[in-house]
């Protein structure tokens, strides 16, 4: 009874039974460990969009084969991290699996292959015959152990957190949802953001203040239980109904000379359609004060129509941003073709610390490339992320810390 | 840009006047030069209004003497027609012109492989090229107030509803996929050969891709439903058809795929347990003759699971085709970076008419993807492939290469017959 009691009680830490897995075999071996060694890849160090687990499942089928045809085993930890032990095989043949792991994630910067350092980032090796090495995997295992239990903990919260978010958006819910969006109370939603013109002496100047209808606040009001964000196409298609209300909404607005520069984000589609339309008549003589943002992704799916759509506002006097922007994508594409008024970038933790690297450089060259004065980094949250755009270049800023500083400097009035 | 107020106005757009200018132009050829200054092709930020009312006001002396006249078009390009003497004149104010712009990259980095920022031309021996050049900037004008009008316009979403069906709703597209996972969609499947076509149009078979025809699904399925109504619905249509395709894939019995073959498929399908399957069960030597074609905008909404599965796929040595592009998309995406192997330019008549300007940069783009292939797709006549043949593209999809098959089958079915007969 005892026993299955204690068995009891390692699937409750069941997380962390491949760690203790993995130290049993340790242990086992320790004494007869001729031939076996064993190789750590730190996929755990993985940004965190390259650690979804559809990839990281991709990555361990590829070790398939090895495994298959030889004295091969392999740990998938708690932490994401793999953990190959084997017995005489040749280094190379392990090698060849690990290089393709390696190609997977090549454009992580785990991944890089640092050749002035000792030791690869992506994997570490460890002779298990050599009791200095067995010793020291030893105890990098026995700490994994550990982790394990805490990232146990970390994920029955998370399970918890993520039974909240409910439902999946899918075609059944989707109608109600779109219903429901069309005809709820909104208004009271619109929330703004300014973006700010900072100078490097200090001080700002409004550029314009985005309007926009919180996601998240609307999902509370109108589905609670239904988690919108976990498919973009149909998320998306709701964003065409959030852009009518929208509208309506600002449709409403005096536009007289006193009118300050607003942006607000609609659908290509919105642009071409009727209530647009009703929206340019309120608009009057003001659209040079009003700026159009249009999503990266409904460019790419509409290109037919962005054109039109770019040179119908242009005439009219509207200006044209493109939002959704990381400079991971600046790379693949040249977005000043885009002949778009504004940019915006969003700015992630991943590019900080990186001011002398390769990829700085490179956000270096398109930043001047499509123009300094057209960018406008996004979503910063802290004054690192200030800094670091000023240092590329970049004057235009938008986001939370943002926020807070035009209040600072001024109420959010052009100074 | 800069006309705005006049468009509103319906009068007629410069380019028209242009061309009405050029054909007038014709009797007093002789002594009359033309300058195009692409200032379409600057950045930007240095494309503003204020920028090319400064640039064009350069020209004022010599247009209030009566020496030339000015064109600004929507693409912010101006092209100036003046008398042959005032030669000099007119290259001091384009260099005036240069000089404003010096730190645009158009500028900044001319060379031989860059579009040029002034193009010459004397109206004698070149009024062809010019008229060519300036009927077609006048015709993309057209059509593109045209199209702006159709989305507009109540009338032509009507009409699209006459023809195409009622639009999809998020009910229809769940019963549909309910509907979609029990049933058989084999007889559905078609197949389309992309095929190098040489100068005397005969077709050489490359691959086949493999699709669901959508007509057919509609009619068989859901008639009067416009499937492609809402394009984030469609797009979610297509992963539950992706997943049907795996299935009839994997079970060869219920279509053939023989030879090499591409098909669509959504990056969100690759990384599913689906795909996972179904490369298990095909022969490792068949993953070499099969691409897979990417959409454009499933790439660019999640670059970094792009990313992924093509280090997953051509590790495996499937190839990847990257489909879906306009004129616009192809010059903009930078393939080599992507990693593609091959992609898919949409044949347009546009491109004709796009003029020289659009056939040269078109033809650079060729000349740089180098092995990376090109092809041309939706060819639905003759001028399709010939227009890509004047800019270096060899290969080729749609209607008309699957007509040309056939003409080269009977041909090829004449020739066995004819030397049989010599034969006997």
């Amino acid at each position: 009874m005892a026993e299955w009691g204690s068995t009891g009680a390692g699937s409750s830490g069941s997380a962390s039974s491949k760690e203790v897995a993995l130290l049993d075999r340790l242990k086992r071996i320790e004494n007869h460990s001729e031939g076996y060694f064993a190789v750590h890849t730190h996929l755990s160090n993985l940004r965190q969009t390259n650690k979804q687990p559809h990839f990281i499942q991709i990555a361990n089928r590829t070790f398939d084969t090895l495994i298959e045809s030889n004295d091969a085993t392999l740990f998938t930890l708690s932490n994401l991290d793999l953990v190959l032990i084997c017995r005489n095989i040749a280094v190379d043949e392990v090698d060849v699996v690990i290089d393709k792991v390696r190609g997977l994630f090549s454009e992580d910067p785990l991944a890089i292959i640092d050749d002035s350092g000792f030791e690869d980032n992506f994997s570490t090796w460890y002779d298990l015959s050599s009791s200095e090495d067995f010793a020291s995997f030893f105890s990098v295992a026995a700490d994994l152990s550990l982790e394990a239990d805490r990232i146990a903990e970390e994920t029955s919260r998370k399970q918890d957190a993520d039974k909240a978010k409910g439902d999946p958006l899918s075609p059944l819910n989707l109608s109600a949802i779109n219903k429901n969006l069309l005809q709820m109370r909104i208004a009271d939603l619109v929330d703004h953001q300014t973006c700010l013109l900072v100078r490097t002496g200090g001080g700002g100047e409004v550029v314009f203040r985005e309007s926009f209808i919180s996601m998240g606040q609307v999902r509370e009001r109108i589905a609670p239980d239904v988690d919108m964000f976990v498919n973009p196409w149909l998320f998306q298609y709701l964003t065409e109904s959030l852009d009518r209300r929208m509208l309506g909404i600002l449709s409403e607005n005096e536009y007289d000379e006193e009118f300050e520069p607003i942006s607000l984000n609609l659908n290509i589609s919105t642009v071409l359609s009727r209530d647009f339309q009703r929206f340019h008549r309120a608009v009057g003589e003001q659209t040079g004060n009003v700026i159009i943002e249009l999503q990266v992704i409904d460019v790419f799916a509409d290109s037919k129509n962005y054109g039109y759509a770019r040179d119908s506002l242009q005439e009219r006097g509207y200006r044209v941003l493109i939002d959704g922007l990381d400079p991971l994508s600046l790379q693949y594409f040249d977005p000043s073709m885009l002949r778009s008024d504004f940019l915006k970038i969003s700015w992630s933790n991943a590019l900080q610390g990186s001011e002398s690297d390769a990829r700085t450089t490179e956000i270096r060259e398109i930043v001047n490339n499509v123009g300094r004065d057209s960018l406008i980094l996004a979503r910063v949250d802290t004054e690192k992320a200030v800094k670091w755009g000023l240092s590329l270049g970049i004057s235009r800023f938008q986001g939370f810390f943002i926020d807070r500083l035009a209040q600072v400097v001024g109420n959010g009035k052009a100074l | 840009m800069a006309l705005a107020s006049e468009a509103q106005k319906g009068l007629p757009s410069q380019e028209n006047l242009l061309l009405e200018y050029i054909h007038r132009l014709e009797s007093q050829k002789q002594d009359r030069k033309v300058v195009h200054l692409h200032l379409s092709s600057l950045r930007p930020f240095n494309r503003r209004e204020q920028h090319i009312r400064t640039a064009a006001g350069n020209f004022d002396p010599l247009i209030s003497e009566l020496h030339g006249q000015i064109f600004l078009l929507k693409n912010s390009d101006i092209f100036f027609i003046f008398k042959k003497e005032f030669i000099g004149e007119v290259e001091t104010i384009v260099q005036k012109i240069r000089f404003l712009f010096s730190d645009d990259p158009i500028i900044a980095d001319e060379g031989p492989s860059t579009p040029p920022f002034a193009t010459w031309y004397d109206a004698d021996p070149d009024f062809d090229t010019i008229l060519a050049l300036v009927q077609g900037l006048a015709n993309a004008e057209q059509q593109r107030q045209s199209v702006v009008r159709a989305r507009m316009d109540a009338r032509a979403a009507l009409k699209a509803k006459q023809e195409q069906g009622e639009p999809m709703t998020p009910e229809v597209l769940a019963r549909l996929e309910t509907a979609l996972t029990r049933a058989d969609l084999s007889n559905l499947v078609r197949r389309q050969f992309i095929c190098a076509v040489d100068d005397k149009m005969i077709p050489t078979q490359e691959f086949s891709e493999l699709f669901i025809s959508i007509r057919d699904l509609r009619e068989t399925i859901l008639p009067g439903i416009n499937l492609t109504a809402n394009r984030w619905l469609f797009q979610h249509l297509t992963e539950t058809l992706d997943k049907r395709m795996l299935s009839m894939l994997t079970k060869t019995d219920s279509i053939s795929i023989s030879g090499e073959i591409s098909f669509n498929i959504n990056i969100a399908t690759i990384l599913s347990p689906e795909f996972q399957a179904f490369d298990d069960n095909i022969a490792a030597s068949r993953r070499g003759s099969m691409i897979i074609e990417l959409q454009k905008e499933d790439v660019f909404v999640n670059l970094n699971s792009y990313l992924f599965a093509r280090e997953f796929l051509q590790e495996k040595g499937y190839r990847i085709c990257l489909d879906g592009l306009e004129l616009d998309s192809v010059q903009m995406i930078n393939l080599e970076r992507l990693g593609v192997d091959s992609c898919k330019l949409i044949w347009h008549p546009g491109l004709v008419d796009g003029g020289e300007d659009v056939h040269q940069r078109l033809r650079l783009l060729v000349k740089k993807a180098g092995k990376r292939q090109i092809i041309m797709c939706r060819c639905d006549n003759r001028e399709a492939v010939d227009f890509g043949r004047s800019v270096g593209i060899t290969h080729y999809q749609g209607r008309y290469v699957e007509t040309l098959i056939a003409e080269d089958g009977r041909r090829r079915e004449l020739l066995r017959l004819k030397r049989r007969i010599e034969r006997n």
